[in-house]
């Protein structure tokens, strides 16, 4: 069964390597095979953190996986131009803030699912996953709306045929001190 | 065609140019991770849109494009996660919001 996850992976890989080099020597074909298992070797022992162990993976709603990345692309949109208004426009400051909050989607494949999409939507930026509680970066305080009403979570298990997830306590690191510039700027 | 192109690809490369503005005025690491993953999200799939449009730009190289298009929107948040998951460990603490927000421009 693992050794199965390996062999897909390194056929999506190799696939994924012609696809792009179209270039059918002795060299391209030698250097994607190299580099595919190589991938393959690397990214397959990361399985059971990000998709589970073999064979206790949920199956997919197909159907509801393309209404999520469709939503999600939808979410984008607004998101990147706020993030981009508040660089450009003197003035509007980011409110950035660390939030942390529980999920009860079970499976590891939806949890990796949940802590991209986090970090794929503009606004917000998953820190940490440890177990079921997600720290997440945000932006600004309402960049994080779409996980207070569980509203990403809620489409993510419907992907995963988990239960429906009511909107989870979000709680945001106290205290608001006067900023130490010279730690964070040099990073 | 070509101008739907060059609309969407122009936007697309303003957004990602922000982003890059971004990453020189904002605060620290986490903030600058959302400026750099965030605008340059939107300012990818507007580049990769206008690229469908143009001329030759036929089935086979727009299948090639959806493959790059989709590792890269799932290789950018994944990579900006680990590093902003590596600052958190080191112990790096959040910018916040000054009392006085806006007062301080310059002193990015």
């Amino acid at each position: 069964m693992k050794l199965i996850r390996h062999l897909t992976l390194f056929v999506l890989l190799l696939g994924f390597w012609f696809a792009l080099s179209g270039q059918y020597n002795a060299l391209f074909i030698g250097m994607g095979v190299a580099s595919a298992a190589l991938c393959a070797w690397f990214g397959g022992q990361l399985f059971d953190q990000t998709i589970g162990p073999p064979g206790e993976h949920p199956p997919i709603n197909l159907m509801w996986l393309v209404v999520y990345i469709g939503w999600l692309l939808t979410r984008i949109v607004p998101s990147a131009l706020q993030v981009a208004a508040i660089v450009l426009l003197p003035g509007r400051d980011p409110e950035p803030g660390m939030v942390r909050f529980r999920t009860r989607l079970t499976s590891p494949a939806a949890r990796t699912m949940l802590a991209t999409s986090i970090t794929l939507v503009p606004g917000t930026t998953t820190v940490d996953v440890e177990d079921d509680e997600f720290t997440v970066h945000s932006f600004t305080p309402d960049a994080a709306d779409d996980l207070a009403t569980a509203a990403m979570q809620r489409r993510i298990a419907k992907v995963f045929r988990d239960d429906p997830e009511p909107a989870p306590e979000m709680i945001w690191e106290s205290g608001n001190p006067a900023p130490d510039r010279t730690q964070g700027g040099g990073a | 065609m070509i101008v739907v192109s060059y609309v969407l690809m122009s936007f697309g490369l303003v957004l990602i140019a922000i982003s890059t503005l971004g990453l020189l005025v904002l605060p620290e690491i986490y903030t600058r991770a959302h400026a750099v993953a965030k605008s340059e999200t939107l300012g990818l799939l507007l580049v990769f849109i206008g690229l469908y449009f143009r001329p030759e730009i036929d089935l086979a190289a727009a299948g090639r494009l959806t493959l790059i298009l989709i590792i890269a929107l799932i290789a950018n948040p994944t990579a900006v996660h680990a590093l902003v998951r590596a600052a958190r460990r080191a112990g790096i603490e959040p910018w916040k919001v000054p009392h006085k927000p806006g007062a301080e421009e310059e002193s990015w």
